[in-house]
């Protein structure tokens, strides 16, 4: 199985975590807050604001909304427009104590709300280092935490 | 006793990814320290994980049986000892020392 995720780092061996390519934020994937004239793909939009993501989620191939409200409206309308969530484990691993169990909370009931409208998401490291990556076994794991099975878990990693 | 009564365990060998190197003494109450934080009192005593072997670049801890998810999230969600950034990658669960000690 070829499993890919996204760093923010120069990953020299992902093979080693047992990833086939891992896509460097900025090189070959690009984050974006508004909607540019210039967009590469693949391209993810990034915003806090529920209403901007809505209104332009269409330029984009993937979604980070990183508050993973839990939104009917903006899930249903990601279905209908064929947009994929991100789901950042970076949120998870950057937290510490009750900050990170409310993450952990709130990505779980964020990833239910998409099971439950058939929304499609991708599961990512956006690690800053190597001490960030996870291999899709410990991802796995961690799923287990957000409700999802390993092989749930592992599609989520293939997406990409 | 009978061998239902018996506790059975698993053990679950890792990897450390750290720049930092730990002797044994420092390394099993950083663990400690951080696998209580993560699990809780609760789940700990579920769990009851113990460090079994360590060779700097890898251990093995012993884990009460039917606890290894929590265990293997536990030791994903490992970030930092102190303040230092580590991370534990789980390579393997059996349930014999032995049989963890001949899997690379």
């Amino acid at each position: 199985m070829e499993f890919t995720d996204i760093v923010d780092f120069d990953f020299a061996n992902p093979q080693d975590y047992g990833f086939s390519k891992a896509l460097r934020v900025g090189r070959d994937v690009f984050i974006y807050t508004t909607p540019d004239k210039t967009l590469k793909s693949p391209s993810i939009l990034a915003v806090h604001d529920k209403k901007s993501l809505m209104h332009n989620m269409r330029h984009f191939d993937l979604i980070y909304f990183p508050s993973y409200e839990n939104d009917v409206e903006l899930i249903t309308s990601a279905v209908k427009k064929e947009k994929r969530f991100v789901v950042s484990l970076s949120d998870i691993l950057g937290k510490q104590g009750a900050d990170r169990s409310i993450v952990i909370y709130r990505i779980r009931r964020f990833i239910r709300f998409c099971n439950t409208y058939g929304a499609k998401f991708v599961i990512a490291s956006f690690a800053k280092s190597v001490y960030g990556v996870r291999s899709p076994k410990e991802v796995g794991s961690i799923a287990h935490l957000l409700n999802l099975d390993s092989q749930q878990a592992e599609a989520a990693m293939r997406k990409l | 006793m009978k061998s239902i009564l018996r506790e059975k365990y698993r053990y679950v060998k890792f990897k450390i990814h750290s720049a930092k190197e730990y002797t044994r003494q420092d390394f099993e109450k950083q663990l400690r320290q951080v696998l209580l934080g993560l699990m809780g009192e609760i789940q700990y005593s579920r769990c009851l994980p113990k460090l079994v072997a360590y060779s700097g670049t890898e251990g093995i801890i012993k884990i009460l049986r039917d606890t290894e998810k929590e265990t293997r999230a536990a030791l994903a969600l490992i970030t930092k000892f102190d303040s230092n950034p580590i991370h534990l990658q789980a390579i393997f669960v059996s349930g014999t020392i032995k049989g963890c000690k001949g899997n690379k």
